[in-house]
């Protein structure tokens, strides 16, 4: 039973980054009407741009950068920062053009994106591996260095080991997730998200500017892509997390994650990430090497008998 | 003389016939091949491959009106299926190509009712995922696939035979000949105009009684079906594959190809498949400043730019661009004569 729980906990504290990307494509399905393929590479961006800050030229030896905490941290504002355009950018130069086009041809542009910035990484990184450190590192004598380790020993107490770095990542992803919401609620910029969603046409001739919240949703969801590609590679700590594909697999987590949940509500595919993540855990446990494959049939049968996803609702359309 | 060239002509009106005539240009290369350099022959056949991979990739995205990110995964069950079939358990060539199909209806069946009963955007999710458990099952399944280091394949054996790359190519260009003739009769059959029903309107569609699920996991399983062939004649020409090797940016380039030609014709096609793949191995590696290693993706980039820009402007490809150039000739021509004749 301690057993079940420890995979239980730790699959719903592992989760973080995961509910973070799958918000992330949610929040530009209900806005551009698209599934973005491009989501993980442009969190693949702010990791390259993360890594290069600290570390311009990658250790032949194969050692992980040593920054400060500060170092650390304004790096990865850089990087955040970087993708928030770039998405911005995406949507600006391109999605707002082709507004009109049907679902599977704007697919299509998304994985145009992918080529374009799958090609481009090398030639401005260069060829070699490139790593991040794990986030908490450098913590262990500030003040919420000792918060976190103390939750840690909690932790451990009851049987469960839990890193800081995970710990860190939970709360950053909890609070962000948080904050959206409360933003999705009660803001001006939630409420034109909201009626986006509903109708676009209706809502902008009812005065919503729809070019800005689409534009806005689109650098949210690069953001929220960058942090969740930040967290995931840097959860290893080791030489060479950093690729050009690695969040390619994270990505179709995700994508599983918002079926599972259904991609009609916002909070949805939160709750299939987390459900995600512990099916993970347990699968892996249970189904070793094949974890992941189980899972992913699991949900599709999951699916077969409910296409909408766990929470859709259905849409009524006209003809 | 004037009159079989007149009848000569008139049949090359007929696609058929066009198509034919393409197989027996396309014959005349491994008589050239002494000729060419090794990695161009290489190049071409591999080209040649991917045309038939592409052509079904087209008949799913030109008439389908559907995406789908598993087609590397597809030829890479392909090239597996062919290398148990030669090395494992030794069976005719045909009847490995045969085994390959079944295999793909399989597969393609499985995958196909998941996601096409959601709705069709979802095909690309679900594809995605494909990909990524075949991964896992190339790196465990080491038997067939050779795990991590990949597999090396004997030549095929037919009528006794164990055939050399230069005949192996004869059969690729039946196999593509093949692929064209079955294309073109399918896009221009009951089937064919109900999938391009659906791509234009689905509710309307399936208001005239056609069923989109149906057609459209037909459309599916067809695009697979050619894709396990095209892996099958990868097998059976370049003799080695890595599960490791078939990833996303394979059925990109491929998607790019079919976009970027035209997914409507299968000329454009053809012209697609040979600007994404030709690009990389005549233009760039030809290119002293370009061969920095980091340089290697350049071509994506490209063909990234290309499938923005062609699907963002010119939803027909290549292949409508040309048609409206040709049109706007001809017109020319008219209003020319039209003024002489008032004149």
């Amino acid at each position: 039973m301690a057993f079940f729980i420890d995979i239980l906990l730790s699959g719903i504290l592992q989760s973080a980054p995961l509910v973070l990307a799958t918000f992330a494509i949610v929040l530009i399905f209900r806005t551009s009407f698209t599934t973005n393929f491009a989501q993980g590479m442009i969190g693949t961006v702010a990791a390259f741009v993360t890594t290069y800050i600290i570390m311009p030229a990658p250790d032949i030896q194969g050692n992980v950068a040593n920054p400060s905490f500060i170092e650390y941290f304004i790096a990865i504002a850089i990087g955040i920062t970087v993708s928030f355009l770039f998405s911005m950018l995406i949507d600006v130069l391109i999605f707002r053009h082709s507004r009109y086009l049907n679902p599977v041809g704007k697919q299509i542009i998304t994985m145009g994106v992918v080529l374009i910035i799958s090609g481009l990484l090398p030639i401005l990184f260069g060829i070699s591996d490139r790593s991040l450190p794990r986030l908490g590192r450098n913590l262990e004598s500030t003040f919420l260095g000792d918060i976190l380790a103390s939750i840690s020993d909690l932790f451990s107490k009851v049987g469960i080991n839990v890193g800081i770095h995970v710990l860190l990542s939970f709360f950053i992803s909890f609070t962000l997730i948080t904050i959206i919401f409360i933003a999705l609620k009660y803001t001006k910029w939630g409420l034109g998200v909201r009626a986006t969603a509903s109708n676009e046409k209706v809502a902008s001739m009812m005065g919503v500017n729809t070019k800005f919240i689409t534009a806005m949703s689109w650098a949210i969801a690069g953001g929220l892509g960058a942090i969740a590609a930040i967290l995931i590679s840097s959860n290893k700590g080791t030489f060479g997390n950093v690729t050009t594909y690695f969040m390619i697999s994270i990505q179709v987590q995700a994508f599983f994650s918002a079926i599972l949940g259904g991609f009609s509500t916002f909070y949805g595919p939160v709750i299939g990430a987390i459900i995600f993540s512990v099916l993970n855990n347990v699968f892996g446990v249970y189904f070793n090497p094949w974890g992941t494959t189980v899972l992913y049939l699991t949900i599709m049968t999951v699916v077969l008998f409910k296409p909408l996803g766990l929470f859709g609702k259905k849409i009524a359309k006209k003809v | 003389m004037k009159k079989i060239m007149n009848t000569i002509k008139l049949k090359l009106k007929n696609p058929l016939y066009q198509f034919i005539l393409f197989g027996f240009l396309m014959i005349l290369l491994p008589l050239l091949s002494p000729f060419l350099s090794v990695t161009t022959v290489d190049a071409l056949a591999k080209t040649l491959i991917y045309f038939v991979v592409a052509l079904g990739f087209s008949l799913l995205i030109g008439y389908g009106g559907l995406a789908s990110l598993g087609t590397s995964s597809f030829i890479a069950i392909g090239t597996f299926v062919a290398y148990a079939g030669i090395n494992e358990f030794e069976i005719p060539f045909l009847v490995t190509i045969l085994l390959g199909v079944v295999i793909a209806m399989l597969v393609g069946l499985i995958f196909g009712i998941v996601s096409l009963r959601i709705e069709g955007m979802y095909l690309a999710i679900v594809t995605l995922g494909l990909s990524e458990i075949m991964i896992e099952l190339f790196k465990n399944f080491d038997r067939f696939t050779g795990g991590v280091s990949g597999t090396t394949s004997r030549a095929i054996q037919m009528f006794g035979l164990a055939l050399t790359s230069s005949e192996t190519l004869f059969i690729i260009v039946i196999a593509v000949v093949i692929a064209m003739i079955l294309t073109y009769n399918l896009i221009n059959s009951p089937f064919g105009r109900a999938l391009l029903s659906i791509k234009n309107n689905d509710s309307a569609a399936q208001a005239m009684g056609i069923s989109i699920i149906k057609y459209r996991l037909i459309a599916f399983i067809v695009s697979t079906v050619y894709a396990v062939t095209g892996g099958i004649l990868y097998m059976g020409y370049i003799r080695f594959s890595m599960g490791s090797t078939w990833g996303l940016a394979i059925s990109l380039n491929i998607l790019a190809a079919v976009v970027v030609g035209g997914a409507k014709s299968i000329w454009g096609v053809l012209l697609g498949t040979f600007m994404i793949f030709g690009m990389d191995l005549i233009l760039f590696k030809n290119i002293p400043f370009l061969a920095d290693s980091k340089f290697a993706n350049l071509s994506f980039v490209i063909s990234g730019l290309l499938i923005i820009l062609v699907t963002m402007f010119y939803p027909n490809g290549l292949a409508g661009l040309i048609n409206e150039v040709k049109y706007k000739i001809k017109k020319m021509r008219l209003n020319k004569k039209a003024a002489k004749d008032h004149e």
